[in-house]
């Protein structure tokens, strides 16, 4: 066995361990020092990394792509011409750098970031500053050097540039041209996703935007691009965008204004046709209606700005993004609710309906079955958003009536049918209010009596 | 839609008599504060407090259930409802008029009604059994029926101990009654030959003995005998008051100075409400020490313990859902400490006037003030649509608390 097939065992064995024993393998992992080996055991678990969050010590790898990280895709989800970044082009960028820039600040760069905490941004900055100028500058020696598309030379090692490639790595020079700008609004601005700006974060991007605007009008929409991403509400940014004092004409700034917003909106279009051909892949209902509803917010917000513009193309994109959406809500979330609610609700386990003979689901199914019932709930809300108010009203009197039908459905059990009752018509609650559930539950007293 | 409800100014005097966050009198309405005096915003009588009822509408959590002076009918005293200084007071009929209520509040409002609940323990009864039945979710119905077997339970180890304490009377031990055993029919018949000579020796009937001990041993179960190797429920909870009194002083003393006094006054109410507490715990502890005297003089001594009990199950009243928040955040960030002390402002058990003897109403006043500024957000319930995440965060509470 290859070492390369080593890895991917360990990968696929990775994927079934319990948190802790994954951040052991991740321990262990990141001390192997070719990175080229490990990629895919990475690359295999970086979703749950995403959720963990584990503090992960930063490498010269992992502070060249500081500024642009929250421009990268998976490759499998990646677009191009949308100012995004696949991840496939880490290697190559890497390569560039590594080969192309100063050794001694590199070997320097390395040996001070052993020396800090991993929490600690302003160290960070500190140390990252000089290199990412640097790296920032090599790359674009690199790109102006050679112009043409094909397999290149870097160092001792070789690698493919594709037009594409070009174009993403002309993007991440021009981040790193401005990482001063882009980490120091990191710092002072909230957490991402960034609910809402303050009128202090509204001030400090207002004054970055005006100061990049003197210097031209391509370092703002880069500098737009890189915030954009961790903005809940990228209208709200583009609103900053177009009040920021800039020397350019109204129509040059509507331009720029535009090209973002339709950035942040063929991203928005494109993971909604993922959303709904499940590339992106949500563990559960509940984590795809937070999903939707982040989505449906961000849609909102961008046409709150973008409408404005009066541009055929992106009220066309608008709709088509509103569709995939609502089709998202109605036939892949709701149905999964639908059918994770009722397979909880009718299971059977040993341990559940309490003292009963008669088995029911345990607490922890019941709770699931409920979360699923909010699940819907949280659809019904934002089918209206997305067009699909009058089919998700359906969906939901279905839903309602087989519920209806489990409570009073006839039992021998005294006990065991109380406790079903009582469950089903928390779940009608849920779904359709306390009034609902209280007329099935008056009606099966009224039917006992 | 016609909706009754009247507003009174109560927030200044949650309790009187303690030293309150600095500010300056608020120029409240209706006049009853207009000299900045509290006459007649402090509840004069437990009655008039009311009771906290575990709803889990969010605008409804913990509010008070009391009786209308004149029609005598149920009124709810709700506590910044409308995120203005204040409460509402509202009968039910209005109260479902205005906003959504859960089904497990509509349920419970009707067993309340059904019982004729006009005290906390029977409140707590009532409480149990609604959320036993599932209706406040299967983990919260899961924990009310343990709650409700663990405290039959401690009934049972109630009147075993004071049996066992009466023997020694006859001088039987605890060693002799269960030497062969406490379930065998030896020792039954030793513990009934023993309780016999005891009740010849208090001259008592025979039969009014054990129905005697039974009746003081379900009366005093929530408190628990000091002997016993577990506290009773009010007990236990008395002591919480100290360690809240304790943690929330120190982690508010190095928070803003707004916070910091909002801090210092909880922990000042849970104070005097641990002393008044304790207090009261002691004479029941008294009274029960003296159990044979207790038993002879039965009818006077069994009002003056009934008394005691319902007086701490009044002054106890509302803290068990602010000591589970409380105990939320005792592993969670300053924020969210800061949050908890302000959300459990409006809730804090209020000592009626009748309890206090020293009522500091001019630094009780100034209370209206921080009241203003720590408001909760009711927000969901102003669009008309339950918010059920909050329900659930309520729900999920209530299978917390003991």
């Amino acid at each position: 066995m290859s070492s390369l097939e080593k890895w991917r065992e360990v990968a696929l064995v990775s994927l079934g361990l319990p948190d802790d024993k994954l951040l052991g393998v991740l321990a262990l992992v990141e001390k192997v020092p070719d990175r080229d080996q490990v990629r895919e055991v990475l690359d295999k678990i970086r979703p749950r990394l995403v959720k963990l969050k584990p503090p992960r010590p930063i490498t010269g790898q992992r502070l060249l792509f500081r500024p642009v990280e929250d421009l990268f895709d998976p490759p499998e989800r990646y677009r191009a011409r949308i100012g995004r970044l696949s991840r496939h082009t880490i290697h190559p960028c890497w390569l560039v750098v590594h080969n192309l820039v100063d050794a001694q600040l590199l070997e320097r760069t390395e040996r001070a970031l052993k020396t800090i905490e991993v929490s600690n941004s302003a160290d960070i900055y500190a140390v990252g500053l000089p290199f990412w100028k640097a790296a920032g500058k090599a790359l674009a020696g690199f790109l102006e050097a050679d112009t043409s598309i094909g397999r290149r030379k870097v160092g001792s090692d070789s690698l493919t540039v594709t037009e594409d490639m070009r174009q993403q790595l002309t993007d991440i020079s021009d981040i790193l041209g401005i990482a001063a700008e882009v980490e120091t609004v990191k710092i002072h601005l909230p957490e991402k996703p960034i609910q809402a700006l303050s009128e202090v974060d509204t001030e400090l991007l207002a004054e970055v935007i005006s100061r990049l605007g003197n210097e031209s009008t391509r370092k703002v929409q880069t500098f737009i691009l890189v915030v954009l991403a961790r903005m809940s509400k990228p209208g709200d940014l583009l609103k900053v965008l177009a009040e920021a004092s800039m020397p350019c004409t109204i129509h040059e700034r509507n331009g720029l204004v535009k090209t973002v917003g339709t950035n942040a909106l063929s991203k928005l279009a494109f993971e909604a046709q993922d959303l709904r051909q499940t590339k992106i892949k949500t563990s559960d209902p509940v984590e795809g209606t937070q999903v939707a509803e982040q989505m449906v917010s961000r849609l909102a917000s961008l046409e709150k700005t973008l409408g404005g513009l009066r541009d055929r193309n992106v009220v066309e994109q608008i709709q088509t993004t509103r569709r995939e959406i609502g089709t998202y809500v109605l036939d892949t979330l709701a149905v999964k609710a639908d059918e994770a609610l009722f397979e909880n609700l009718r299971a059977r386990s040993p341990e559940g309906g309490g003292k009963s003979a008669s088995k029911g689901p345990t607490i922890e199914q019941e709770e699931s079955a409920e979360k699923s019932a909010l699940s819907l709930r949280r659809c019904a809300r934002i089918a209206e958003s997305v067009g699909v108010r009058r089919e998700m009203e359906q969906k939901l009197a279905v839903v309602c009536s087989q519920l209806e039908q489990e409570a009073t459905a006839p039992e021998r059990d005294e006990e065991a049918r109380e406790r079903r009752l009582i469950r089903s018509v928390r779940l009608i609650e849920l779904i359709a209010g306390p009034d609902e559930a209280q007329r099935v539950l008056m009606s099966q007293f009224n039917s006992g009596e | 839609m016609s909706v009754r409800y009247k507003m009174v100014i109560s927030c200044a005097g949650w309790v009187a008599g303690i030293s309150a966050p600095r500010g300056p009198i608020p120029n409240l309405m209706n006049g009853a504060m207009s000299n900045g005096t509290l006459t007649g915003l402090v509840a004069n009588t437990w009655a008039e407090r009311g009771i906290a009822v575990p709803f889990t509408t969010p605008a409804l959590a913990q509010a008070r259930m009391r009786r209308d002076d004149g029609s005598k009918r149920r009124e709810f005293v709700l506590p910044s409802l409308s995120g203005g200084k204040g409460c509402y007071v509202m009968p039910w009929k209005s109260i479902i008029g205005t906003m959504t209520t859960t089904l497990h509040d509509r349920v419970l409002f009707d067993l309340m009604q059904q019982h004729d609940v006009d005290d906390p323990i029977k409140m707590r009864h009532v409480t149990l059994e609604v959320a036993a039945k599932g209706l406040s979710g299967p983990r919260a119905a899961r924990k009310a029926q343990e709650i409700l077997d663990s405290e039959k339970q401690y009934q049972v180890l109630t009147t075993f101990l004071l049996v066992l304490q009466l023997l020694k009377l006859v001088n039987v031990s605890s060693k002799d009654l269960i030497a062969d055993g406490l379930a065998t029919e030896t020792a039954q018949k030793r513990m009934r030959g023993a309780l016999l000579g005891v009740a010849d020796r208090l001259k008592i009937p025979h039969d009014d003995l054990y129905l005697r001990i039974e009746t003081l041993s379900s009366l005093i179960a929530p408190i628990g005998l000091p002997q016993a190797p577990e506290p009773g429920r009010l007990r236990a909870l008395t002591d919480d008051l100290i360690l809240f009194r304790d943690t929330v002083r120190g982690w508010t003393s190095s928070m803003p100075e707004e916070v910091a006094q909002l801090g210092e006054f909880e922990a000042k109410v849970a104070e005097l409400t641990n002393q008044l507490a304790s207090k009261t715990v002691l004479k029941v502890d008294t009274e029960t020490e003296a159990l044979a005297a207790m038993l002879r003089a039965w009818e006077k001594r069994f009002t003056s313990v009934s008394s005691e009990v319902r007086q701490l199950s009044w002054l106890l009243d509302g803290w068990d859902y602010v000591i589970t928040l409380f105990h939320e955040v005792s592993d969670k960030t300053d924020k969210e400490r800061q949050t908890m002390i302000a959300d459990t402002f409006p809730l804090l058990p209020q000592i009626p006037r009748e309890q206090l003897e020293v009522i500091d109403e001019k630094k009780a006043s100034a209370l209206g003030v921080i009241q203003r500024r720590w408001v909760r957000a009711n927000e969901d319930w102003r669009s008309g649509v339950l918010d059920y995440d909050q329900v659930q965060r309520i729900e999920a509470r209530r299978a917390g608390m003991k």
